[in-house]
């Protein structure tokens, strides 16, 4: 990510933040935690999984002839019946904010809709699955939009990645080679940024604007053609795409799918029944090097947690983490390395976050930074508290897009986890 | 003496003054944007206040000129630059002034509605005012008067650049290049 | 984009000061059009009503006004809200 500040007029922001450098933890061999993150991105798919991945195999996408021949043609049920359908399958949004899916069809059945847009931007390092799930069962994901643009009448489906995954970049189009639907599906490649993967910033960048977010109202709207006439857009994240596809076949089993990365042997991606645990998620993912003192869920916008019995034993599900205190988010799960002091992770984060800023509206891209910078004063040990509060409480709640109120959320519940005065 | 008629004074007076203001708002224009805030409210208001009032005096200079029976013109005169059947050239200048003026004063009244359009539009500002310094000097028949008044209001704004220039910015702007463009592919 | 719809909101109906934040870029002429109500933060941005969503009273709408009118990057509405 480039540094867009450079060049700024005297008392702005400094981006000479004093982050922890590059360290090595023991126990994971040539992994080096960088000091903005701990631990490698979780890329890969590590086995096979219970439902949308079941009997994939790591590294071989599903063509188009075995997609058929395990889920059968993609049916094309009318608006109704795709919301009884999609209802019944408890369809979530699976970008963050777990919107009823069902809800978010209605609002746009009798409108206008012009685009539907697969969001796999997957601008959240710490996430992995939406790539997984483009690269493997491509046409799982397409099934989902191309029935929700029937039902809805739209013209153009749009599949938006982000340029950091050239080998998406390679395998969409082959995908797109072979599907008959007679719906013109394109490719569209963003840049890869934290914010870019935003859905109004997704939806303003596929209309012609810049990758920013904007407000679109809601359900968002946006205007089209020559006559620029207003017309609405279906804009969902491409795991729910996938869920779409298998509710609209009346399937309405579940499962987790989910990205591990951090103090774990073999970072990736896993889905596992709901049934199953954080200490499963762990296991799958080469089990956990030495014994972190922290869980992050729900990626940088989650929550931080203790990592103890209780955590490692709670379900993969939304509600059961919400109970624990934690949060499902994009389903990205980050184990603190045991080494890595607690305040130094969340320096990491805070610049991470600091630098997913748009840059576009001032609290947010002049906050963050400032509160990045105090964090990182704290962890090399002066006291900042009460600056780093005052400083959230200027970012809280402001802003066009929920990246400065869900930074400062995350933020505060390390805080909390680390209790210090600090 | 022959009696010179007092629309003939109003009409060269309207339009000295009407340049004066212009220069009051061209400046407060200028250095608006380094003012604290307090202070940029009042050149905001300031600002809008002399335009209103120097357009007022244009309108005015302009009837009483089309009024006037000792130079000929006709109201295409004082919009379509060249058709003048006096002082071709300087009433041209004067005409072309009026059009880009009628455009500022229109996008600026439909700014909150049309901000975009307002932002490229209202450097047109500018050129207003030179042209207006312009037809002064062509065919203002005040002679030393004009000359020093132009040479006065070309100072001003001169002066109003300058500090525009060296006096550091209040905000910073804040778009990321990075993040612009859509970039779709087959 | 839509920029001139009412705020919809489950409390007290009435006028707020509402900021584009795509527009504004702190430059704080609202701040002193009507100081009793916006400040501005360690940045320039206004913050306050704006960012609450506190309805204006009526004593205060002349300013309210003033501050939209004179916003240099006409940043700020002045919006019905209208309960659902």
């Amino acid at each position: 990510m480039t540094d867009y500040l450079t060049g700024a007029p005297r008392g702005a922001t400094d981006w000479s933040l004093p982050i922890p450098g590059p360290r090595h933890a023991p126990g994971l061999p040539g992994i080096a935690l960088p000091g903005r993150l701990p631990g490698r991105l979780p890329r890969e798919l590590l086995a096979p999984g219970t439902l949308l991945l079941a009997d994939v195999e790591p590294g071989r996408p599903v063509n188009g002839r075995e997609h058929q021949r395990r889920w059968g043609i993609a049916p094309a049920p009318g608006i109704g019946e795709l919301l009884a359908r999609v209802a019944a399958g408890e369809v979530v949004g699976a970008g963050g904010a777990a919107f009823p899916t069902d809800r978010k069809l209605a609002s746009l059945a009798g409108s206008r809709v012009s685009h539907v847009i697969v969001n796999g931007a997957e601008g959240e390092t710490a996430s992995g699955k939406d790539g997984v799930l483009l690269g493997h069962v491509p046409h799982l994901v397409l099934d989902g939009a191309v029935t929700a643009a029937r039902a809805l009448g739209a013209p153009r489906i749009i599949v938006r990645i982000s340029a950091d995954r050239p080998d998406l970049a390679t395998s969409l189009p082959m995908a797109l080679a072979e599907r008959r639907d007679g719906l013109p599906i394109e490719l569209s490649v963003g840049p890869a940024s934290f914010v870019a993967g935003e859905a109004t910033a997704v939806i303003r960048a596929v209309t012609g604007g810049a990758a920013l977010p904007v407000d679109l109202g809601r359900p968002p709207s946006i205007r089209t053609g020559v006559a620029r006439r207003r017309s609405h857009v279906l804009l969902s994240n491409a795991e729910t795409f996938a869920r779409m596809a298998l509710a609209a076949r009346d399937i309405t089993d579940r499962s987790a799918l989910a990205s591990a990365s951090g103090a774990v042997r073999d970072p990736g991606v896993v889905e596992l029944p709901d049934t199953g645990t954080l200490a499963d998620l762990a296991a799958v993912a080469g089990g956990l090097v030495g014994a972190p003192g922290a869980l992050i869920t729900g990626g940088w916008h989650g929550r931080w947690v203790p990592w103890d019995g209780l955590t490692a034993g709670t379900e993969l599900t939304r509600d059961a983490l919400a109970e624990l205190g934690g949060r499902w988010g994009a389903g990205a799960f980050v184990w603190i390395p045991e080494d890595l002091p607690t305040w130094d992770a969340l320096a990491g984060v805070a610049r991470e976050l600091a630098e997913g800023t748009a840059g576009q509206c001032g609290p947010c891209w002049r906050g963050l930074p400032a509160v990045a910078r105090a964090i990182a004063d704290a962890a090399a040990g002066t006291s900042r508290r009460a600056e780093i509060e005052g400083l959230m409480a200027q970012v809280d709640g402001r802003g066009i897009c929920a990246h400065p109120s869900a930074a400062v959320a995350a933020v505060r519940s390390a805080l909390d986890l680390i209790g210090e005065d600090r | 003496m022959s009696e010179v008629p007092w629309t003939w004074f109003v009409m060269r007076s309207s339009g000295l003054v009407a340049v004066g203001l212009l220069t009051v708002s061209v400046l407060l224009g200028l250095i608006g944007p380094r003012l604290r805030p307090t202070a940029r409210l009042a050149s905001i208001s300031v600002h809008r206040a002399s335009s209103v009032a120097g357009s007022l005096l244009i309108v005015a200079h302009i009837v009483l000129a089309l009024l006037d029976k000792w130079i000929a013109l006709d109201w295409p005169a004082a919009l379509l630059p060249g058709v003048a059947g006096w002082e071709r050239w300087g009433v041209a200048v004067g005409a072309l002034a009026v059009d880009l003026l009628v455009v500022v004063l229109v996008t600026t009244a439909t700014r909150l509605r049309a901000p975009t359009l307002w932002r490229r539009t209202h450097l047109l500002a500018y050129p207003v005012w030179a042209l207006s310094v312009g037809h002064g000097l062509l065919v203002g028949t005040d002679g030393a008067v004009m000359q020093a008044l132009a040479m006065i209001s070309v100072a001003v704004v001169l002066l109003g650049l300058s500090a525009r220039v060296l006096i550091r910015p209040r905000i910073v702007p804040a778009v990321r290049p990075d993040l612009l463009g859509a970039g779709v592919v087959r | 984009m839509t920029r001139n719809r009412p705020i919809d909101r489950t409390d007290t109906a009435g006028r707020v000061l509402a900021v584009d934040w795509e527009r504004c870029a702190g430059h704080g002429v609202c701040a002193a059009a009507i100081g009793e109500r916006i400040d501005l933060d360690s940045w320039g941005y206004p913050i306050g009503v704006t960012t609450r969503g506190e309805v204006i009273p009526d004593s205060l709408v002349r300013p309210a006004r003033l501050a939209v009118a004179m916003c240099p990057a006409a940043a700020l509405r002045l919006e019905r809200r209208t309960r659902p």
